[in-house]
């Protein structure tokens, strides 16, 4: 039965919560309740329908008492005398100050959060300025965003396009005439190997490109000695960077000086630029040497016409014009230039790619130069997941400390301070404590940078203070992190209610399930850093064991250049007749990042489209010195005359669809011959590529590298030095260098897989201990306010290790539960990756999973267990009576 | 609906009006207000009684509580000297405005 009176009354006591109705109002508004009531009634309504209308009528007392307010007060905008200000600017002092004594009360939690904190702060910054780096590519030309880089596609083997920033030399002056919108345009040409000597020191030198005069003005690289625009105004000149001009000529002024290319032509230092490394950003054309186009002619007997497709072309567009309204120009462009035949093969289009996306957003562009951003941005995810690890290790403290401070909470609530006001204060410290750790991370950052820049071989400035953006990260991160960090704990915290706190009765259940979440989402992060490392370590073996179709140890490879062709056979049988050599072979470029290509047609009509195909200039001997397998036919051989004769693996057999390939008769970049030969399958190009199809010719007059197979790796050192002498005997003017072909498959690729796996298994390394700390904060914790049950429980007849291993086990099930959580997602991840990044690649087998979980696990256990172990063997008595 | 604006502003002289012609409380203001406007004034409860209570603090009204013919305490309000004075006033300000409305409303009053 409805109770009217009871119910007024309930809702008057409703009204006192109010600080501005007092008694009288509250009675007059009583009054006018049941007045309405009376009136609701007569009209029909029952009690209980009646009064509830009327309720609402009234409003909710909140309503009723800011409109109070509002008519009392005589500012337009008012704040209530009963609510505290929004903001208050004589708190800030004292949220600061308490924060500061809190901090220092709890110095060795301070500690574990500021250096984890740190280390996080460090790695994040030092990947996001390395990205940073990478990614304001090019940026130091003035004109960077009007400069594109000229690419062409071709039909390729696959069906696909390929995509090649190489063009025919008269295009770029044919684009500037025809193009309106082009404004200017530039190209060089890399030079590849060049002996250049001087005062009788020579020296081969890889990076040399050879430029048009307008190289320099076209792009501005900064100029450190000469002039400018008077740079190449006569062909014989060269300009070096700063360290070559070192090398070549200490301290004195390399201006004026002479150096001789090629044991052919003499050149006259006309300028000196900056070093690569010490450019403001990373720059995608690298150089030491710029020798012009002009001169490069006759050294390199260039021919300008359109089927040679050897150079790098860039144009600079015309202010305001559009680059895509381009592409039905370009087209036409292509119809009216490229001469007809399968001997010049002309490209499906011509377009332009922004200078600053072709570093890193073309990765299928053959282009001048190899370098992947990928990495940059894989170093960027990793530093903010490693990031995010850390301040969920602070969240999962702090709010791990909530007993800690329940009662102070408990208290400032009671005086008066409201939630906003404590939010405000758990947020003021956990920015505190973030700032607090820039000191450190200052010192982590330098650490960090100093050992992977010494480990990733770079010189260049990576300072934190160089680059605007990285002094805001720098600034910004404590902010951001604390607040994200802080936001969660600062309203658990603020949430609790006095009453409750002051009687001890918090309720840890809500706030238990987030700190599982916590714990399980950090331990899967530790995991999928671990099986990161670990699968790129099991990869850095995997390719570095693969068969690759050809054996590569006890290789040994010497650069030669065109001047030594004329004592080429007799070097080689010097090679030959000296102890501990097996066999000497020759070729134009060295297996590990070889990938020239060329079109390939079955037959010799001119008219079939053909495919794009590995084309490798070798010499006689080469198949038998590096063991790869014949599968038919023979390989080149000095009692033939070759001149027309090619071997091609067995994919490039199976696509021309022969039964029996060997004799037929195909054309190769212009050139018919037959198949002599079919070889097994080999991977000389770069293993994230998978093998394609290959053709050999032989090299003859265009070799660049000696090859020597040592019948023993461990006398190499002797037969070097015998090389050596027999190398200057014959050849003196030529400059002698020899590496092994196990080198250079570590220069090429396998520094690279080792240096990601390394970095990878740090930072999980250091994750994995990070999280441990945590977990071993937040099992003291929680075995802290656990004492009374455990000591009663052992009253009772629990046993020592039955304590520990239900302790143990309350931590541990979560660690469990993220390692069910993570492992899979890390294999998803690792697999994606390295499908996407390796065409050889290793399987992900179990043990790796395996291994990281009981890594985990082990370290969980060991930071849990002893905390547990020295609850569980306390005396009962000792904790009873303390509690 | 008339606008708040409009219903904040026409509360006071509306107040006093009515308490002109005699005390009375709350909710029979609430009543009689819109009976007067035929419907087109409801004010809430949660305006009424604040606006009272300003009046009061303003010095334009006075307040007793009374048993009323029901036998329940009411409290009533009535007009003071000030009040009536302050009503004048406003009768003056809104009959000048109701007078520049109608003229401009007028379809003769185009002349100027």
């Amino acid at each position: 039965m409805f109770d009217l009176e009871a119910a007024i009354k309930k809702w008057k006591r409703g009204l006192a919560e109010s600080p501005v109705l007092e008694d009288g109002y509250r009675d007059e508004l009583e009054a006018h309740l049941r007045d309405k009531i009376a009136d609701l009634t007569a009209q029909g309504a029952n009690p209980e329908e009646a009064f509830l209308k009327a309720v609402a009528a009234m409003g909710e007392s909140g309503k009723i008492d800011s409109e109070f307010f509002k008519a009392r007060t005589t500012k337009r905008r008012g704040r209530p005398s009963w609510q505290p200000p929004w903001f208050m600017p004589g708190l800030v002092w004292s949220y600061l100050k308490i924060s500061w004594r809190t901090i220092r009360r709890q110095r060795s939690y301070a500690l574990v959060v500021i250096a984890g904190l740190s280390i996080g702060f460090g790695i994040f910054l030092f990947f996001f300025r390395l990205y940073d780096w990478a990614r304001s590519v090019d940026t130091f030309h003035q004109d960077v965003d009007r400069i594109h880089c000229v690419v062409q596609a071709f039909p390729s083997a696959d069906g696909r396009e390929d995509h090649l920033a190489f063009v025919p030399p008269p295009l770029a002056s044919a684009l500037k005439d025809e193009i309106p919108e082009v404004e200017e345009t530039t190209r060089f040409y890399q030079a590849g190997r060049m002996i250049v000597a001087s005062g009788g020191r020579r020296f081969f030198e890889n990076q040399v490109l050879c430029v048009e005069p307008n190289f320099l003005s076209f792009f501005d690289f900064p100029l450190l000695a000469g002039d400018r625009k008077a740079l190449f105004d006569k062909p014989n000149s060269v300009v070096l960077t700063r360290s070559l001009a070192e090398k070549y000529f200490g301290r004195q002024e390399p201006l004026g000086k002479v150096l001789t290319l090629n044991n052919q032509m003499e050149v006259m230092v006309t300028g000196v630029v900056m070093d690569w490394s010490d450019l403001p950003s990373a720059s995608s054309i690298t150089f030491s040497m710029l020798v012009s186009l002009e001169a490069a002619k006759g050294l390199f007997h260039l021919a300008d016409d359109w089927t040679n497709h050897n150079q790098t072309a860039f144009v600079r567009m015309a202010r305001n014009a559009d680059p895509a309204a381009l592409a039905s120009n370009l087209d036409v462009f292509v119809d009216t230039h490229y001469p007809v035949g399968a001997a010049s093969r002309s490209p499906r289009k011509v377009y332009f790619v922004p200078l600053r996306h072709i570093y890193y957003f073309a990765p299928q562009i053959r282009k001048y130069d190899s370098s992947n951003f990928m990495g940059y941005s894989i170093f960027l995810g990793m530093g903010v997941l490693f990031l995010s690890l850390v301040c969920l290790n602070y969240m999962n403290l702090a709010t791990a400390r909530a007993m800690d401070r329940a009662k102070e909470i408990g208290l400032r609530k009671v005086v008066g301070a409201n939630r906003r006001q404590l939010v405000r204060q758990f947020l003021c410290e956990s920015v505190l404590i973030s700032f607090l750790a820039l000191p450190p991370t200052l010192l982590a950052y330098k650490l960090i940078s100093t050992a992977l820049m010494a480990r990733l071989g770079v010189t260049f400035d990576l300072s934190l203070w160089s680059r605007t953006s990285s002094v805001l990260a720098f600034g910004l991160i404590p902010l951001t992190t604390g607040v994200l960090s802080g936001i969660y704990p600062a309203f658990v915290l603020s949430s609790f209610r006095p009453i409750q706190i002051l009687k001890s009765k918090v309720s840890k259940k809500r706030r238990r399930r987030a700190q599982k979440i916590m714990v399980v989402s950090q331990f899967a992060f530790c995991s999928i850093f671990l099986v990161l490392g670990f699968v790129w370590l099991k990869q850095t073996g995997h390719i570095s064991r693969a068969n690759l179709g050809y054996d590569r140890t006890d290789v040994l490879a010497i650069p030669i250049s065109e001047e030594i062709n004329p004592k080429l056979v007799l070097l080689q049988e010097r090679f030959k007749n000296t102890a501990d050599v097996v066999a000497v072979s020759a070729s134009r470029g060295l297996p590990g990042r070889w990938r020239n290509r060329m079109n390939v047609t079955a037959g010799t009509q001119l008219e079939n489209p053909g495919w794009t195909m590995y084309a490798y200039g070798v010499d006689y001997g080469f198949f038998e010195l590096l063991r790869m397998k014949i599968l038919e036919g023979r390989s080149f051989s000095r009692t033939f005359t070759e001149t027309n004769s090619f071997v091609v693996n067995r994919s490039a057999a199976s696509l021309f669809g022969w039964e029996e390939p060997v004799g037929k008769s195909v054309n190769v970049g212009g050139q018919n011959g037959q198949i002599i030969g079919i070889v097994d399958d080999f991977q000389f190009d770069n293993v994230h590529y998978p093998p394609g199809p290959a053709v050999f010719s032989l090299g003859k007059d265009n070799l660049s590298f000696l090859l020597v197979r040592a019948a023993r790796l461990d006398r190499q050192a002797g037969l070097i030095e015998t090389l050596r002498q027999d190398w200057s005997a014959i050849v003196p003017d030529i400059p002698f260098e020899c590496l092994s072909l196990d080198e250079h498959f570590e220069d090429v690729y396998f520094s690279e897989t080792k240096l990601v796996s390394e970095i990878l298994g740090g930072i999980g390394g250091v994750a994995v201990f990070l999280s441990c700390l945590g977990l071993l904060a937040l099992a003291t914790y929680s075995v802290r306010t656990r004492t009374k049950e455990i000591a009663i429980r052992k009253v009772v007849g629990a046993s020592a290790s039955s304590l520990t291993r239900m302790l143990g086990w309350d931590f541990l099930k979560f660690v469990f539960l993220s390692d069910v959580i993570g492992l899979p997602i890390a294999y998803a991840v690792s697999r994606r990756i390295l499908n996407s990044a390796y065409a050889v690649r290793t399987t992900i087998d179990a043990g790796i999973l395996i291994l990281t979980g009981f890594l985990t696990l082990g370290a969980a256990v060991a930071a849990v267990g002893s905390q547990a172990l020295k609850t569980a063997v306390a005396n009962p008595v000792d904790s009873l009576r303390h509690e | 609906m008339v606008s708040k604006a409009l219903v904040a502003a026409s509360a006071k002289p509306i107040i006093l009006s009515l308490l002109l012609a005699g005390e009375n409380y709350g909710y029979r203001i609430l009543q009689r207000v819109k009976l007067v406007s035929g419907g087109v004034l409801e004010w809430s409860e949660a305006m009424l009684y604040p606006v009272l209570h300003r009046l009061e603090a303003d010095g334009f009204i006075r307040s007793k509580w009374r048993l009323s013919e029901e036998g329940r305490m009411r409290k009533y309000y009535f007009l003071t000297e000030a009040g009536a004075r302050e009503l004048k006033r406003e009768k003056v300000h809104w009959l000048s405005v109701h007078e520049a409305l109608t003229k401009l409303w007028t379809p003769a009053g185009n002349s100027d």
